[in-house]
């Protein structure tokens, strides 16, 4: 008997693993958009290029190593776009004795270190009373991620997207009970203030739809270093190390007479931005860029309006010690702790 | 000579107090305040829990000591 889609349960890692190689042992239960089931892929190689057999073909096969990742697209929630930027950007703090709890999230410094907080990913799908799917991937780190927000009605005018690596390292069956779903609380776009280089865009009913992102550049064949380890004579990775990382910022708003972006590029004027989206007082996500520059201003057209659309480019502040920073607000305690 | 060995004597001392410090009981930090170490030179400053008094010292490396 097949199994629907719709039945995978997905459990993503609440507190950070102690090492790349130790599961975690608590869970978050989120619903997802996309429509992927991860595979623990594993890589042969073959000797069809070698020389001295006579012909092209294939011969032998050999174990190579494990390829294991996957994305996440989802309604942003303050639960879930709180665990994507704890673990993308690294160092996150969590402040409150109760509900809602204040999270401060920064990048890692990489004089400090240059591997980010590993989480574990379960993935299950029951079928026949059994389980078709059963995975848990030990080991995992945030490639990048992208929060994204457009006009138009209901939840789609906020979403979260998250791309995700493995170490390779997985148990199966995973052994683990994920728990109940989380209760999340979306934060549509209509709740959102945004203030770029002085110029407020929400007072002025001119934000149109954007984006803002992280990405890692993880170094991915540098995790197969002499002794990473082995698992089922494939290699797995011992460590995933940030490469260059990429902050970005876009937007597209009405463009007035009276619109400053081009000149804000043409004279490099450097100013905060921030992004503020909520589901109430207690759910809520702040983006800040401590020093934002233009990098393009382009004119364009949306729903027959002439609009500009702004590519950022975040710079980093000597006064705050980062590029970017997010504070957010929600009901679970301990994420990316 | 005696002095001399004295002398090696409090230098251990003092290396294995170094090296080996004796635990005392670290109090919380105050209600209001939240503790950061840099986990490279063990600095630990106690700051405001406002992200702006957390920021600029999480962006360079301290991190939550969790009590």
């Amino acid at each position: 008997m097949p199994a629907r889609i719709q039945q995978l349960v997905l459990g993503l890692g609440a507190n950070k693993q102690t090492a790349i190689g130790s599961a975690g042992s608590t869970f978050l239960r989120f619903k997802k958009l996309d429509t992927t089931v991860t595979t623990p892929k594993p890589v042969f190689e073959n000797d069809a290029a070698e020389i001295g057999k006579g012909h092209e073909f294939i011969t032998q096969t050999f174990p190579s190593h494990y390829d294991v990742a996957n994305r996440l697209e989802k309604y942003a929630s303050a639960e879930f776009v709180t665990w994507a930027v704890a673990y993308g950007l690294g160092n996150a703090s969590v402040t409150g004795s109760s509900a809602p709890y204040t999270y401060t999230i920064v990048p890692i410094d990489p004089g400090t270190t240059l591997e980010l907080p590993y989480f574990s990913l379960c993935e299950q799908v029951a079928e026949g009373g059994g389980k078709a799917v059963d995975n848990l991937y030990i080991g995992c780190a945030i490639e990048d991620w992208t929060y994204q927000f457009s006009y138009g009605p209901g939840r789609a005018s906020s979403k979260m997207t998250v791309n995700w690596v493995g170490s390779g390292q997985l148990t199966t069956p995973s052994g683990i009970t994920v728990p109940a779903l989380t209760t999340e609380n979306n934060m549509l776009a209509a709740s959102m203030s945004l203030s770029v280089n002085g110029v407020d865009y929400v007072s002025t009913k001119r934000i149109l739809s954007g984006s803002i992102g992280w990405k890692n550049n993880l170094l991915l064949n540098a995790g197969f270093y002499p002794g990473s380890g082995l698992q089922n004579g494939l290699q797995i990775r011992g460590r995933m190390e940030i490469g260059a990382r990429v902050p970005t910022f876009q937007f597209t708003a009405r463009l007035l007479s009276g619109s400053t972006e081009y000149n804000t590029l043409v004279n490099q004027t450097t100013g905060t931005a921030t992004l503020s989206v909520n589901h109430d007082a207690g759910n809520s996500v702040s983006f800040s860029f401590p020093k934002m520059a233009f990098q393009v201003v382009e004119n364009a057209e949306a729903d027959g309006i002439v609009a500009v659309t702004i590519t950022g480019a975040p710079q980093y502040d000597t006064v705050s010690s980062t590029v970017m920073s997010v504070t957010t607000k929600c009901g679970i305690n301990n994420i990316g702790q | 000579m005696p002095d001399l060995k004295q002398e090696l004597a409090d230098v251990a001392a003092a290396i294995e107090k170094v090296e080996h410090p004796a635990s005392v009981p670290v109090a919380p930090p105050a209600p209001g305040k939240v503790r950061l170490r840099h986990p490279n030179t063990g600095d630990v400053q106690d700051v405001d829990a406002e992200p702006e008094a957390m920021i600029p010292l999480m962006g360079r490396g301290y991190q939550q000591v969790k009590e």
